[in-house]
């Protein structure tokens, strides 16, 4: 790769020779230490390539063996040289969008996002944009510490945000705030209950007075570990009683999934729309009629996608907007392609084998939302058939669950 | 005034020699050789000094040659050493 981009900057010719002395040539060559590379031999010649500058002696030699010198082709910067260099305003535009390049490189093009996980990249960067970071600025303007300063103080769930300015991308870091678990008031006296009814499988006191026993069946709100008894002298003891608690329970989900469905079907060639973004500003790059050319967002990515109708016309259409990258540096350019395909809503019919699947992945995902909820699921029994033209499967879950839930015990001098 | 005779010995051992660096058969690279001899697509003859490298084989190209030394690349079928 070095050796090829030193060898465009010095220019290179490709040569021919043709003789009956092509090896007494090329031996002298090698002795007048004359670099020749690329060399392929064909008939009664000899093809190959040198540095420009030593274009003359390697002719000197060809007269002086006598073989005879031809001129192929001449490479690198002397050719763009020989080829560009009168015409005047390709030069002027080259030496414009290089020092365009050069002054780009003094702003930031993309402001980026990391270490969020709760704080949506959007209200960051509409806070950035807010305090004069946003694409566009000069970044000797920026001054990074106080931007990460006020960017600290006005996202409340951020503990820490440090700005690094890479090239012409501004890189806003962050640490989000770790709450700490809420302290547990030992002094208030309180009481274990069931979170949710279920059969009691595993009861385990570690403060209280134990009030039921595993294999019973609980009820939501049922005590589970008193917070407030009496010794076998009478005494009434108050306490914060702390127990852990595990329910079983069923649940069961029904899912239907219609066979027939009404579903957009393309009806006619797609039309593309391809509008240039700068700033608020949006121009259109082509001049063919689409059916809604209506200013979308400006934010990258997949914008928009859906059904609208018109003129009694139904429309499937997606716009997407792509940064604009000139080697690799994201300019504050972006192309907006608007897709519209022409679509009739068509009744559509799907197998029974289909309809289950869709149905399982359904409940893979009810059983996913169980699951984010802190509910195991033991075991499942599922039955599926086909009722009034829907595939219908009904699935009993067996779930488990941790469900002792304190709840505090209001005495009557606290008690307002 | 002593003469200092040369000893034929050292001078054997001192005397440049061809230095061969094969990449399987498509490619070797011939250091300290005295030129070309012959050349064609089909075979290749390079001075060695004492003896002459003949490289036989397919679509033999000279890749770069300098006074230093040559790369040949192709498919090389048979190398023989001619004294």
């Amino acid at each position: 790769m070095l050796l090829a981009l030193l060898r465009f900057f010095r220019g290179t010719v490709e040569f021919q020779v043709t003789g009956k002395y092509v090896e007494r040539f090329l031996n002298l060559a090698a002795r007048a230490r004359i670099p020749i590379w690329d060399g392929q031999r064909e008939a009664d010649s000899f093809r190959g390539c040198t540095l420009l500058s030593r274009q003359k002696e390697l002719m000197e030699l060809a007269q002086r063996v006598q073989v005879s010198w031809q001129l192929l082709q001449v490479f690198g910067s002397e050719r763009l040289r020989r080829r560009y260099g009168r015409r005047l305003g390709l030069l002027c535009s080259g030496g414009a969008l290089a020092l365009l390049l050069l002054l780009s490189q003094g702003m930031v093009w993309e402001v980026r996002i990391l270490g969020n996980e709760t704080v949506p990249s959007q209200q960051v960067l509409a806070l950035a944009q807010s305090l004069g970071l946003k694409p566009g600025v000069w970044k000797k303007s920026l001054d990074v510490n106080l931007l990460a300063d006020q960017i600290t103080r006005q996202l409340e769930p951020v503990s820490w945000v440090g700005i690094n300015l890479l090239g012409t991308v501004a890189e806003i870091e962050m640490v989000e705030r770790v709450l700490p678990p809420e302290l547990l008031d030992e002094e208030q006296p309180c009481n274990v209950v069931a979170g949710r009814a279920g059969l009691l499988t595993k009861l385990q006191v570690y403060d209280g007075k134990t009030e039921a026993k595993v294999g019973e069946t609980v009820q939501q709100g049922s005590l589970l570990a008193a917070g407030i008894w009496s010794d076998k002298l009478g005494r009434t003891h108050y306490g914060h009683a702390r127990a852990e608690a595990v329910v079983e329970f069923s649940e069961e989900r029904l899912i239907s999934v219609p066979l027939a469905y009404e579903s957009p079907v393309p009806c006619g060639p797609h039309r593309n729309s391809r509008r240039i973004l700068l700033g608020k500003l949006s121009l259109p790059l082509s001049f063919g009629r689409v059916p809604n050319a209506a200013g979308f967002s400006s934010r990258l990515g997949l914008v928009e996608q859906g059904l609208y109708t018109q003129a009694e016309q139904q429309w499937y259409y997606s716009v997407r907007n792509v940064p604009l990258k000139v080697f690799g540096v994201s300019l504050p350019l972006a192309i907006q392609t608007q897709q519209y395909i022409p679509c009739q809503l068509q009744e559509v019919f799907r197998s029974e084998e289909a309809a289950k699947s869709l149905a399982l992945s359904r409940l893979e995902q009810e059983i996913s939302a169980l699951e984010r909820q802190e509910i195991d699921v033991l075991s499942r029994e599922l039955q599926g058939k086909v009722e009034d033209g829907a595939f219908v499967l009904r699935a009993k879950l067996h779930c488990s669950q941790e469900v002792a839930k304190q709840q505090p015990i209001v005495l009557e001098e606290q008690a307002p | 005034m002593v003469q200092r005779e040369e000893n034929p010995c050292l001078r054997e051992l001192l005397k440049p020699q061809a230095h061969l660096e094969f990449d399987a058969n498509r490619q070797v690279l011939i250091e300290d050789c005295l030129g070309i001899l012959e050349y064609s697509p089909e075979l290749v003859r390079v001075n060695a000094g004492d003896y002459i490298l003949r490289f036989s084989g397919r679509d033999l190209q000279l890749s770069t040659m300098t006074q230093d030394g040559l790369l040949l690349r192709g498919h090389i079928d048979r190398l023989e050493f001619l004294y």
